[in-house]
């Protein structure tokens, strides 16, 4: 996935965020606290059972704001093996598909690039993105999903936010069609599989196992 | 039932501690589903054994009986 360093003219800043310390920092607390209170069968240092629930339950508010934030990254996304990790690796391939002409041009950071198009545009659309990563969860623990994947819902003003003010889409004739304008706000077209490529390649889309097994 | 509750919070911590050492689909999805429950559930008993005056400080001396007034005669 990385490339070769090209040395610190072209490295990014690093962008570190330390709450999982102070998460982590809260949990030792809790679990030390915790675990004099379970052999003990009460609660040491005059610590009442309000300040147990407290440190425990803040810690695991840090915990979700940790899971929030970071879960925007490619790495978590491709981290759900079977279902996502054929996706990222298709990234870096040159499929011809919309997701890997972004990345590979770099039109989309490389950190978050999944949350970028799939998370939809302002503050609705991170809460739109956020549920549907419950929603994600809920069908991995549960098994309900079917292969090949199938977007429901794509938020087009995720494209729009980047393309609309462009110079190159403005002046592309089939762009100023009131009808399509229309259609594509609506939601009853979207960009990709009519006038443009798919998202994402066929075999990405089937999980690891049958791509696995295709390969050979 | 402080015990129960206090083995509880050590189980969830543990889960919320391995999530945050290494943040993985896997992880977050037991973070969610085992160990927010787990927390909950300790809470709810943590809070039982309060009322109870099972826990902390008072529930220590309860534990003994040296918080509780002398019985009559003594």
């Amino acid at each position: 996935m990385e490339g070769a360093p090209l040395g610190p003219l072209f490295a990014l800043p690093p962008s570190p965020h330390y709450l999982w310390i102070v998460g982590l920092a809260f949990a030792a607390v809790a679990i030390v606290v915790a675990g004099i209170g379970l052999v003990w069968g009460r609660l040491p240092f005059g610590w009442g059972v309000p300040g147990l629930v407290l440190v425990s339950g803040f810690a695991y508010v840090i915990g979700a704001l940790v899971v929030l934030e970071e879960s925007k990254r490619v790495a978590f996304c491709g981290s759900c093996h079977e279902t996502m990790s054929p996706l990222v690796a298709s990234l870096d391939e040159d499929n011809g598909s919309l997701a890997s002409k972004h990345w590979r041009i770099g039109a989309v950071s490389h950190v978050d690039a999944c949350f970028q198009c799939h998370g939809g545009y302002g503050i609705w659309g991170t809460a739109d993105a956020k549920l549907a990563g419950v929603e994600h969860m809920l069908h991995t623990v549960t098994g309900r999903y079917s292969f090949p994947l199938v977007a429901r819902k794509f938020d087009i003003a995720s494209c729009l936010g980047c393309h609309a003010e462009a110079a190159p889409f403005r002046a592309q004739e089939a762009h100023h069609d009131a009808e399509l304008q229309q259609a594509l706000l609506s939601g009853s077209l979207g960009c990709v599989g009519t006038c443009h490529a798919e998202a994402h390649p066929a075999k990405a889309l089937v999980g690891a196992r049958a791509e696995a097994t295709g390969a050979r | 039932m402080l015990r129960v509750a206090c083995a509880l919070v050590v189980a969830s911590q543990l889960v919320l501690a391995a999530m945050l050492l290494d943040l993985t689909g896997l992880r977050a999805i037991v973070f969610s589903f085992v160990g927010a429950p787990l927390l909950l559930a300790a809470v709810i008993l943590a809070a039982l054994a309060s009322w109870r005056g099972d826990g902390g400080p008072r529930g220590s001396d309860a534990g003994d009986g040296a918080g509780r007034s002398p019985p009559p005669g003594t």
